[in-house]
Formats: structure tokens, C-alpha cells, sequence
């Protein structure tokens, strides 16, 4: 943790805090910032999340330069458990989310490899508008940012055979069967393996893809051949296998299994 | 009680009685007496002399009317007179009668010549008009004249039929000797002439002889002595149809697959077309339904001598072929040697073992069974042939499909091989900027291992394979710039024994491994991180494993194509030899296992 000391209390300066986990980043950073004696006044450097907190509560800054990817706590994780309020601007790699959220929401950003003229930028964008720092609205958007990332898209299910380690591709899944503690998978060569996760987990990360047809199925929407009315409000599920198996659904699942196939 | 010597001559008086009556009535034409066994005979005769393939007798179907023409005297046509008048009772069921106009049988008595001239109309089986010829010297008494016009009468009724010669075994009967002068009358077997001619002109001729056939036979008799022929040919038709639908079913389940010269293999596959030409034989014998020890001979000969057959062949064939003729000259000699083993095997199936009886009969053989011989040798030869183009055709579709697997795999491989994330290109360039001004020799330094790294990285040539000793370099290379951006964080150690440096590896197979453990491990902590590249001989297979210290593997579902990528890439390039493992505990590493080949490890 560097904290420097103020050298000049004149009120147009910046109080200003850097934060990112790579030491280059950081010298680069300070380097440029170091062109601006009259706007900027260094107070400290944060190397993670969790540093980078301290600082804001301790020091107050005015100024923020945030990296988002860093270790412990990321850049929005801080800025969502700090009270202070800084004005921010984020300094990250190529990430194109994060860059569309910024730019509709005029946040100011800056992507490295940081260039001097882009910081030159920033900083007389800091004196004509004078950004007071909406720290609900920069929340709300953070907020947003999250919700709306795609979630990285569920590939894989690793399953241990052995002293070997095996990834079913989610695609060749017909369904999951949930027997005792275990559930067992169902890949459409027609083998089966164990895996020791809740059918309810899985559920959930997989819920755009497959769909919980019975207490104990949760079956691969894409892998459906055909879906028949049974009596007492149940389905028959016919899955698109060489074994041409059929499922049959449990009564409290009517209802979903109507609505999402649109029966 | 009556004894049994008592009933057995009871039984034989009895046979005289009838005998002896019989002799008595014997003037009489009436047939009504006629016994039992002379029934039996009688009716055999019928079936024996006047039942063609038409099963109808060759009879007058109309009336007849009957004419003396030439010399004749009034003895002669007192003669006829008599005999029509007798003929009435026998033949209730035409109107027969004597006249001096249009007749339809005609005895003319003019002495120029002998016999008798019979016209048919088209059916086959009605008489249209008979005229007889002969001749009486002026002292001929009337008893030998009636004898004669008997006879001539009798067998101008009914026609044999054609190649039918069987005899009554009676003698004396009119329809069984050759002329008049043998015939005994009037005699005991008149009756039997008689019941023969009255039942061959019954309207219900076709009902008696069904009738009789089903009580003294049976119903199945009668059916195969009425079809013989047909039977004859649909026996012949269902051995046929049997043998080809076997000879199909076999065919296509693969019975006769290429034998390679195998022996057992081969005569199995001949016990299968034996098994199909004795059911074939049994389906021709079947129809008379009288298998007899000579069938079963010729059945044994067929047998052996088809199993003798298909040994000269596969010896022959093994010989001659084996050095690996192809083609038309292959199945030229096929054919050759098929017909010449099987004219030299056919003879024992007919004549059996005899020397003698085969030279005997050679000439005759060679007639009837060339026509044979050379079908089934030109059926095996064009059977040999499809056979052999089929296999052909497939196997070049064999490779051509393998060709196409193989350009697939290629293609799969390309799509899988790891790329260079472009974050890492954008850091290290970061660094690289912020160290400029302040150390040239480090920013030079790093420039190089950056430039270094993705000479290697995109692999212009696309290598699929470089030895583990560049793989690991360029690893080291890429650690050394990930330590510029993070510092302490970052320490890293490569180990491998030097006897595996040489060892192929996939392109970029470790690399992306690494870069893992840094993104989701190292980077989540924020000091003293670790990592170990460590490569070590597991049993027979090259160990790579990937120690940190960072966060753990996640359980349950994994996002991102990376770790996938990597395990369908070994999949693909090694099968089943090559296996995928992490564990987080007690260190957490990801490793891989790869076969490694022989010599390779023999190098060491």
C-alpha cells in the first residue's frame, strides 16, 4: 500500500487513487498522471479489491482509476461495498460488455494499452463538466452490467472415471436422472456416468437448455423427439436415441412442461 | 370251436365253390361274380393299359354302330349279331347295333390284309372310327370265327393308351395277347374281359375308379396315381424354389464369405450347397414318395462325391491362386477347374464306385450331364466374379471413406487448436509501454520473448507436432512476459527430465493449460502465487501436470471451450491412450496423459 502525502491542499486538485493488480499497469499509469501536476494529486496505489477498498474508506479520494479484473475483489465489487463515492473512471482490457455499458451510460473508461492522448482526454472532460459523482446511478448501472452479462455458456460437465477426468459435452446429454444421492447422466452413445451433483444445480445453470420434467429427469430440451398427453396429468417423453426411450413426466411439472413446449 | 386248420380250408372250399361257379357261368358275360382279386387285377389293367396322361380310356363316346363289310357270310354275321347281342348287356350305356349303312366300326373280311385302323377325334380319348381287317378261309367253323370277331370286337372298344404295356397277368385275356389265335374262348376270363370293358364304358367310370382307389388304397393313392405328373412338377418346382431360397438366405447372411484358404471354413461352407442338393434330391423323390435303397445310395454317392468335389477345388483353386491371380484369369480358372473336377466326381453319383460301370458309361453321361456341368460351373465362376467386384467396389469405398475421416479429423483438429487470447496481446503490449521510458533493456527483453512466443504461437507451417523441448520454451516464454505484468505474483518452475525433451507433442497442447491456471487460479490471489509445469514418466506414459496455488477447480458444469477443446484434441490424436485429470487436493494440478511410443523411451 503506497499513500502519499498531500504536497498541496488547492481544492481544484484531484485527490486521486489507482488501482490495478499489475505493477506495469500501475507505473504506467502514474507515469502519465505525473503530466498533470496541477490537476492530479496521487494519494495511493491499490495492487487488489480488497486494498483498494481500504483506500477508498481511509482516504476519500476524489479520483478513481479502477481496473475491473483483479484479485479478491473486482472493480465493481469494490466500488458496490464502498460508502465514498469517487468520480470513476475504469481502466480495463478489451471487454466488450463492459465497453457497451460505459458508453451508453457516459461513463468514462479507458482501455489499455493506456495512451496518453486518452488520458489527456479524460482530464479536461473532468474540468468542463465538473462530473459530480452519481454514486446511485453508477450502482444502478453496475447492477445492470451484471444482470446482463451472459453468463459464459455452460460447454461441459466434467466426470471423474478413475484416475481419469472426462468432459461430457452438454449437447450429447439426453438427460439427467437423479437415483439416490447420485445422479446419473445419459449421453446419446448411450453411456451413462455418475456425477455427484444435485439435480437442482444443475437446473440451474442449465435452465435454457434442459427442462425438469419429473422430481428426478431433467431432460435436454433439444433432445426431444416428442412430447404425448398420458393420463393424470402427465406427459410421455420421447427422446431422440437410437433406444428410442420414453420418459414419463411427474404430475407437478405439468404446467411448465405445457408452457415451455407450447402444447 | 373251429379250429384254425378247420377255417383256413373252410376259406380255401369256399375259393373253390367260387372257382368252380365262375367256370360254370362262364357262357355267361355278366361280370357280377367276378372275385375280388380278379377285381384288383382287373382294375390294374385298367390303370396299367387304358389310362393315359388324360386319365380318360380311349373309348367310344357315342354310339356305335357296327358293319360287316367285304366277303363276309351269313355265318359271320350271325357271328356279330350274337356277340352285339351279348355286348348290350355289358355296355348298358351305348346304343350298339348292326347295320348295312354308315358305321363306325367295320369289320371288313376280305382277306387282303390283316389288322386294324383306328381314328381319333381331337380329345385324344374318343374313338371316332375303327375298321378291322380280315380274313376266314371258307372251311373256318363258326366257333373260330366268333373267336376271332371276338377278339377284334374287344379291342376295337378300347385303345391302350399310348406307351402304356402293361399286362393283366391273366392268361388268355383278350386285351393282353397279341392276336386271336392265343385268346381262350369262350373261357373263365370272359367275365374278367367283360368287367373290364363294362367298367371302362360306365358313366361313372371316373367315381368307381376314385371309389376303388380310396378303399383298397387310399384317398392319397388315388390323388398321386390321378397327378403323378403334376405332382411330378410341383415337387420338382418346390425342390427348386426350397434349395434357391436356402442358397438366398445363406447367401446373404453371409455363409459363403471369402474362406481365405481356410480349410474348415471352406468345407463348411461346401456342407451348406450339399445340404441344399440333397434336400433338392429328397423334394424329386418325394414325389412318388418311394425312397428305396437305391435313393439312398445314390444319395451317399451324391454326398461323397460332392464333398470329394469341393476338396479337388479348394485344392486345386489353392495351388493355382494363391499366388494371387486376379480378374478375368482368376475366374477362368475357376471355371476351368469347377468343370473339370465335377466331370470327373459325377460319374460315381450315378454308377457308384465301378470301374466298369463308368468307362460303360461314359458316351451316355457326358450327354446328359455336360448341360449340368457347365451351368453350375459357369454359375460358381459368375458368382466368383460379382463376389469379387462387390469386394472391390467396397473396398475402395473403404478408402475413400477413410480418406474423408481422415480430412475430417484434420479439419476437427484445426477447429480445436488452441488460440492466442487477445487480452494477453493487449497486456503484454501494456507493459511493454509503461516499461519503455523507464528500463530499455527489459522492454527490449520482453519485446523479443513476446515475438519469440508468437513466431511460435502461430505456427505459419501449421506443425500439428513440435518436440516437447520447443513446446515447454515457448511456455517458459510466455510465463517470462506474464511475470513483467505480474511481478511477485507470479513464480513459476518448469521440470522435465531431459530423456523426454525430444518427444512430440501437440502444438500448443500445454500452453493454453498454463495460461488457465493463471486466469482463473493465480490471478484470483493476490501474492505468492505458484506455478509447476512438471513433466514425469507415469508407468508407460508421458505425465504433464500443471501444479498453482490459486483458486480452485469449480464443481458441477464448466463454462468455456478451453479444457473441452483440449480433451477432444488428445482424444483425437491418441483414442483411449490418452486421459484428462485434475484434482484440488492435496495440490491442486490439471495433468494430462499421453502414450508415449517405444523406441522413445528406449532412447533414454
Amino acid at each position: 500500500m503506497h499513500v502519499y502525502r498531500p504536497m498541496d491542499s488547492l481544492a481544484t486538485k484531484y485527490r486521486t487513487l489507482i488501482a490495478d493488480d499489475e505493477q506495469p499497469a500501475r507505473d504506467r499509469l502514474r507515469k502519465l498522471l505525473a503530466e498533470y501536476p496541477d490537476k492530479i494529486e496521487l494519494i495511493g496505489e491499490a495492487q487488489n479489491g480488497m486494498e483498494c477498498r481500504e483506500m477508498i474508506r481511509h482516504l476519500k479520494p476524489d479520483l478513481l482509476f479502477l481496473d475491473i479484473q483483479m484479485p479478491g475483489l473486482n472493480g465493481f465489487e469494490v466500488l458496490q461495498q464502498s460508502d465514498h463515492s469517487p468520480i470513476v473512471i475504469f481502466c480495463t482490457a478489451f471487454d466488450e460488455f463492459a465497453l457497451k455499458a460505459f458508453e451508453t451510460n457516459s461513463i468514462d473508461y479507458i482501455v489499455k494499452p493506456v495512451k496518453p492522448e486518452r488520458i489527456q482526454k479524460s482530464i479536461e472532460k473532468l474540468d468542463t463538466l465538473k462530473v459530480n459523482s452519481d454514486r446511485e446511478g453508477l450502482l444502478r448501472i453496475i447492477d445492470n452490467y451484471l444482470g446482463q452479462t451472459p453468463k459464459k455458456e455452460i460447454t461441459s460437465i466434467p466426470v471423474k472415471l478413475g484416475d481419469r477426468m472426462l468432459f461430457v459435452r452438454i449437447e450429447d446429454i439426453l438427460y439427467f436422472s437423479a437415483e439416490d444421492k447420485y445422479v446419473t447422466i445419459y449421453s446419446k452413445e448411450g453411456k451413462t456416468y455418475l456425477c455427484n451433483l444435485s439435480l437442482k444445480s444443475l437446473e440451474e445453470k442449465l435452465e435454457d437448455k434442459f427442462l425438469r420434467i419429473h422430481r428426478s429427469l431433467l431432460i435436454n430440451v433439444s433432445r426431444i423427439k416428442e412430447i404425448d398427453k398420458y393420463f393424470g396429468s402427465r406427459f410421455i417423453v420421447k427422446i431422440d436415441d437410437s433406444g428410442q426411450t420414453k420418459l414419463t413426466s411427474g404430475r407437478n411439472y405439468y404446467e411448465q412442461i405445457k408452457e415451455i413446449m407450447e402444447i | 370251436m373251429v379250429s384254425f386248420a378247420e377255417t383256413f380250408k373252410i376259406k380255401e372250399m369256399k375259393k373253390l365253390l367260387i372257382f368252380l361257379l365262375l367256370i360254370g357261368s362262364a357262357q355267361s358275360l355278366l361280370a357280377e361274380e367276378l372275385g375280388k382279386d380278379l377285381q384288383r387285377t382287373a382294375w390294374n389293367s385298367i390303370f396299367g393299359k387304358f389310362l393315359g396322361e388324360t386319365k380318360k380310356p380311349i373309348i367310344f363316346r357315342n354310339d356305335i354302330a357296327v358293319r360287316l363289310d367285304g366277303k363276309c357270310s351269313a355265318v359271320d354275321s350271325a357271328c356279330i349279331v350274337e356277340l352285339i347281342q351279348d355286348l348290350k348287356v355289358v355296355i348298358p350305356t351305348r346304343k350298339i347295333y348292326f347295320t348295312d349303312d354308315e358305321a363306325n366300326l367295320i369289320f371288313n373280311i376280305n382277306g387282303e390284309h390283316h389288322g386294324r385302323i383306328t381314328a381319333m377325334d381331337a380329345t385324344g380319348y374318343s374313338i371316332h372310327s375303327t375298321q378291322n381287317f380280315c380274313e376266314f378261309q371258307s372251311d373256318v367253323p363258326k366257333e373260330v370265327r366268333k373267336k376271332v370277331l371276338y377278339y377284334m370286337l374287344c379291342r376295337s372298344l378300347v385303345e391302350f393308351s399310348p406307351g402304356k404295356s402293361g399286362t393283366t397277368g391273366i392268361s388268355g385275356c383278350v386285351f393282353d395277347e397279341k392276336g386271336p389265335d392265343d385268346i381262350r374262348y369262350p373261357n373263365i376270363d370272359r367275365p374278367f374281359d367283360s368287367f373290364i370293358l363294362k367298367t371302362l364304358y360306365a358313366d361313372d367310370f371316373q367315381e368307381q375308379f376314385k371309389n376303388y382307389f380310396v378303399k383298397h388304397a387310399s384317398y392319397r393313392m388315388y390323388l398321386i396315381q390321378m397327378y403323378h405328373n403334376e405332382l411330378d412338377n410341383a415337387f420338382l418346382l418346390l425342390g427348386l424354389l426350397l434349395s434357391t431360397i436356402l442358397l438366398s438366405i445363406l447367401i446373404i447372411k453371409g455363409a459363403f464369405k471369402p474362406h481365405q484358404w481356410n480349410w474348415l471354413v471352406y468345407n463348411k461352407q461346401g456342407l451348406f450347397l450339399i445340404a441344399i442338393g440333397v434336400l433338392y434330391t429328397f423334394c424329386l423323390g418325394w414325389s412318388d414318395l418311394s425312397f428305396d435303397d437305391k435313393d439312398l445310395g445314390n444319395l451317399e454317392n451324391l454326398i461323397i462325391s460332392s464333398l470329394l468335389a469341393i476338396n479337388l477345388i479348394f485344392f486345386a483353386e489353392k495351388v493355382l491362386l494363391k499366388s494371387g491371380l486376379a480378374g478375368i484369369s482368376k475366374i477362368t480358372v475357376n471355371f476351368s477347374i469347377t468343370l473339370l473336377v465335377l466331370a470327373i466326381v459325377s460319374f460315381p453319383v450315378r454308377y457308384g464306385w465301378s470301374l466298369e460301370a463308368i468307362i460303360y458309361n461314359i458316351p451316355l453321361r457326358y450327354n446328359s450331364l455336360l448341360p449340368y456341368i457347365l451351368s453350375v460351373s459357369l454359375g460358381r465362376a459368375l458368382y466368383i466374379f460379382i463376389n469379387d467386384r462387390y469386394k472391390s467396389v467396397i473396398n475402395q469405398k473403404d478408402v475413400e471413406l477413410a480418406q474423408m475421416n481422415e480430412l475430417q479429423k484434420q479439419a476437427e483438429l484445426q477447429s480445436l487448436r488452441a488460440r492466442i487470447n487477445p487480452h494477453f496481446l493487449y497486456n503484454a503490449l501494456n507493459s511493454i509501454a509503461s516499461l519503455a521510458t523507464t528500463d530499455p533493456l527489459k522492454t527490449e527483453k520482453m519485446a523479443l520473448a513476446l515475438s519469440d512466443f508468437f513466431k511460435y504461437a502461430i505456427n505459419r507451417e501449421q506443425i500439428q507436432f513440435n518436440s516437447l523441448q520447443e513446446e515447454l520454451n515457448a511456455i517458459r516464454t510466455y510465463l517470462e512476459i506474464e511475470k513483467v505484468r505480474f511481478g511477485d505474483r507470479l513464480n513459476f518452475e518448469i521440470d522435465c527430465e531431459p530423456g523426454f525433451l525430444d518427444i512430440p507433442i501437440p502444438q500448443l497442447l500445454i500452453q493454453p493449460l498454463v495460461e488457465n491456471a493463471i486466469k482463473h487460479g493465480l490471478s484470483q490471489i493476490t501474492e505468492n502465487g505458484f506455478i509447476k509445469v512438471s513433466i514425469v514418466q507415469e508407468e508407460q506414459k508421458l505425465g504433464i501436470r500443471i501444479y498453482d496455488n490459486g483458486q480452485a477447480f469449480p464443481e458441477g458444469p464448466l463454462p468455456g471451450f478451453g479444457i473441452r477443446n483440449t480433451q477432444e484434441r488428445i482424444a483425437l490424436l491418441y483414442g483411449s491412450k490418452a486421459s484428462m485429470n485434475w484434482e484440488n487436493k492435496p495440490e491442486k494440478f490439471i495433468g494430462l496423459s499421453l502414450p508415449i511410443e517405444n523406441h522413445e523411451l528406449n532412447q533414454q
